[in-house]
């Protein structure tokens, strides 16, 4: 079964996407609180990591940089999810796998994570 | 002695005495009866050989000196003292004075009794007038130079011009609109000044006459009368009762010169004579325009003077009042005068400004280079700068946003004067203002796009209930979660405009791509309207796809919304060496001719449609902006109650 850790601070929004994703048949994890998302992907080790841009602790930058650089993780894709208008060259700019800007249509989040984490 | 000798001896002395022009000469005996008279005397005196011999020599006395017996006084001096020599006023047959240098001897018998007197007179009065009128101008130019207070100069002027050169001397002024104030008065008889401003006071100038001080004032030519005739004074005057006055006055002669300024007469200086003692002539007439000349050019350089000083303390009241930096620089760009403002602006202390260190082209950091240079061609070339912002590198190296203007204040030198406007607080706004919008546009999408994603997994689950109006609803919905969407966008984007922030992602791809795309998004949002495309053909061009895809999305939607009655929207796309063009056409409300060009300005709404649609009224300014970014233009051609055409044009290849 693919893993999916979805990371972002609102509720609703995370709410939505585990509905979603776990309909289709993955396992979602979720980390509410970004400062700890190092301790849950090595636990957890997802296939797809959903990432929002602007969190309180710790920039979905910065962690994507982190993440892409070590060896044991940078082969986690990274789906960047945010409302910015250039999260399409911030995510090409930090190496991020692909994008979805918020509010994003459903449809389109499945087509997206099922392109990084094909259900067998 | 021999009889013939004397008779040969006295028509020699004859013909001697004829031959000396210049002078007069002519003999009287012991009781002062004339006895003879040579051409010299006929000539300065007026009066014939024949009109004369026989009669009184005090004939050619002034009338006081013939009533106080004058001439009998003389004969009795020269009696006893010899020859004497005098100079002294004589009455012209004409009635006009002459001034005489002149001797007088007693003639005497064989036995050295005297019986009769010779006087040679030397008309002087042109000389003497000449010297006099040099002498008062010379001490009038001293007077005017040695004050700015010109009024109180010309007061002395008037002064020292009688009694020498006039009996009466007046100035008079122009001041404010028709008025005239009479500044000087000076008259022989000192009760007379008194007298004669209580007469200004009582009979005040008539403005429109047409001789006199007003007249002068109007042509601002000079008027003169050798010989004031009671005929001439019965004319200036309107009744009888000013007639008497007038003549009282007993005018002789006067002149009347105009000061001017600026080639306007601002006022007139009067000289009079009285009593028929001196009539002017052109020799005084040019002396008192001269007069006139250096007086006006004191009263000029006084009201020059006077007016540099208000502005010079305006301007340095401005300068202090330190709301704004205020520097002034010579065309090399060194600063040598700056007001507090200023040094704290740049940070250079006033001293090290006064001492020209600083030149202004080494505070302007190289980005901002190419727009100094601009802005000096502009000042040279209209004399000043429209304001730009930019920013100054202060003393110790930090840069602050600066908003300036300069301006000319010596064009021949290139000397100007910098207004310069602190922006830091300005920009901090600015910024604050930006990131409010951008941190509230993400706190509105996110509850938003949780908001869509409810509402999709909704309209899964009713699809699989199979309930078509719930499906009809939920599709709404989304719609307007979609506008919302896009109006926050729009907030933010005219957000970024305003600071210059927006920025584009050019990338290569096929327009015709992005049409059929737009369409198939909006065909759906409308049950009532087709969207056709007509010419739509395949065409690469270099853009920003987000942005262009918003210009045309924008344009669709409101040709949409603003034909709520049409069935159909077309597209039409052609193509040329340099340009695609593309055009949206509704067949809704159209638009009338005087919004067409306000229409893409910011915030613009037409108030007639306001209450029927609504909007922010920001869609076409940002849609413009765009394609002005892109090299491009954007117009409408619309009539109203037939609809709209919206077009723009992207340059094939991006400069």
């Amino acid at each position: 079964m693919k893993k999916v850790l979805i990371c972002d601070d609102d509720e609703g929004i995370v709410d939505v996407m585990k509905i979603i994703l776990e309909n289709k048949g993955y396992k979602v994890k979720v980390c509410a609180n970004e400062s700890l998302i190092f301790k849950i992907i090595s636990k957890e080790k997802p296939d797809v990591l959903l990432l929002d841009l602007w969190m309180p602790h710790l920039s979905g930058e910065e962690i994507t940089k982190r993440l892409k650089k070590n060896d044991a993780t940078k082969s986690i894709k990274v789906i960047i999810i945010s409302a910015h208008r250039f999260a399409a060259k911030i995510a090409k700019e930090i190496k991020a796998d692909d994008y979805l800007l918020k509010p994003f249509d459903i449809y389109d989040l499945e087509k997206k994570v099922k392109k990084y984490a094909p259900l067998l | 002695m021999d009889k013939n000798k004397v008779k040969l001896d006295k028509e020699f002395y004859a013909r001697l005495l004829d031959s000396l022009e210049g002078y007069a000469v002519f003999t009287m005996d012991k009781a002062g009866l004339v006895t003879s008279w040579n051409k010299g005397a006929e000539r300065l005196l007026g009066y014939k050989d024949d009109e004369i011999i026989g009669k009184n020599a005090s004939t050619i006395l002034l009338p006081d000196e013939r009533k106080d017996g004058e001439q009998v006084k003389e004969l009795n001096a020269v009696s006893h003292q010899g020859n004497i020599k005098s100079e002294r006023w004589y009455l012209n047959k004409m009635g006009y004075t002459l001034l005489s240098s002149d001797t007088i001897y007693p003639l005497r018998d064989r036995r050295g009794a005297i019986s009769g007197y010779v006087k040679v007179m030397r008309d002087v009065s042109d000389f003497r007038r000449s010297e006099n009128n040099l002498l008062f101008l010379s001490e009038a130019s001293k007077l005017l130079s040695s004050s700015l207070n010109y009024t109180k100069t010309l007061n002395r002027v008037a002064e020292i011009a009688v009694p020498q050169i006039a009996d009466w001397c007046t100035v008079d002024l122009l001041v404010g609109k028709g008025k005239i104030e009479q500044v000087a008065v000076a008259h022989k008889d000192p009760k007379k000044v008194t007298w004669a401003k209580e007469l200004r006071k009582k009979q005040p100038i008539d403005m429109k006459t047409n001789s006199g001080v007003p007249h002068v004032l109007r042509t601002g030519k000079s008027e003169f009368y050798p010989l004031v005739t009671d005929k001439m004074l019965a004319a200036s005057v309107k009744t009888k009762k000013t007639l008497d006055l007038v003549r009282s006055l007993q005018i002789t002669s006067v002149i009347l010169v105009p000061l001017l300024v600026g080639g306007m007469a601002i006022g007139v200086i009067t000289f009079l004579t009285t009593g028929g003692r001196k009539r002017f002539t052109k020799t005084d007439l040019r002396m008192a325009e001269e007069l006139a000349t250096r007086a006006s050019l004191v009263i000029n350089n006084a009201q020059l003077y006077k007016s540099a000083r208000e502005n010079e303390f305006k301007f340095k009241s401005f300068v202090r009042s330190n709301i704004i930096g205020v520097f002034i620089a010579n065309k090399e760009g060194k600063i040598y005068a700056a007001n507090e403002s200023f040094s704290k602006i740049i940070g250079y202390s006033r001293e090290e400004l006064k001492q020209g260190k600083v030149i202004r082209w080494k505070l302007v950091p190289r980005e901002y280079e190419t727009r100094e240079k601009k802005a000096m061609k502009e000042l040279e070339q209209k004399g000043s700068t429209t304001p730009w912002e930019k920013e100054y590198i202060r003393s110790d190296g930090s840069q602050i946003p600066v908003l300036v203007t300069s301006t000319l204040i010596e064009p021949s030198s290139g000397t100007n004067i910098t207004l310069v406007v602190d922006m830091t607080e300005r920009k901090k706004l600015e910024q604050r203002k930006d990131e409010f919008i951008g941190i509230a546009s993400h706190e509105l999408k996110t509850p938003l796009t949780s908001i869509k994603g409810y509402i999709q997994i909704l309209e899964r689950i009713i699809r699989e209930m199979g309930n078509e109006r719930a499906k009809t609803l939920i599709s709404k919905t989304n719609t307007y979660i979609n506008r919302m969407n896009s109006l926050i966008s729009d907030l933010l984007d005219v957000s970024k405009i305003q600071s210059g922030k927006i920025r584009f992602n050019y990338e290569k791809f096929d327009f015709y791509d992005l049409v059929t795309e737009v369409i198939d998004a909006i065909q759906p949002t409308t049950t009532k309207h087709t969207i056709i495309c007509k010419d739509c053909i395949h065409q690469d061009i270099i853009g920003d796809r987000n942005r262009l895809e918003q210009v045309f999305t924008n344009l669709l939607s409101n040709a949409i919304k603003y034909s709520p009655k049409a069935d159909k929207v077309t597209i039409r796309m052609t193509r040329d060496s340099k340009y695609i063009t593309v055009g949206v056409t509704d067949y809704g409300i159209g638009i009338e001719k005087r919004h067409h060009d306000k229409l893409f300005r910011r915030f613009y709404r037409i108030e007639k449609s306001s209450n029927q649609f609504s909007g922010l009224g920001i869609g076409l300014y940002i849609s413009s902006e765009i394609v002005n970014r892109h090299g491009g233009k954007i117009w409408v051609e619309s009539m109203e109650g037939k609809g709209s055409t919206f077009y723009f044009t992207l340059p094939l290849k991006n400069k």
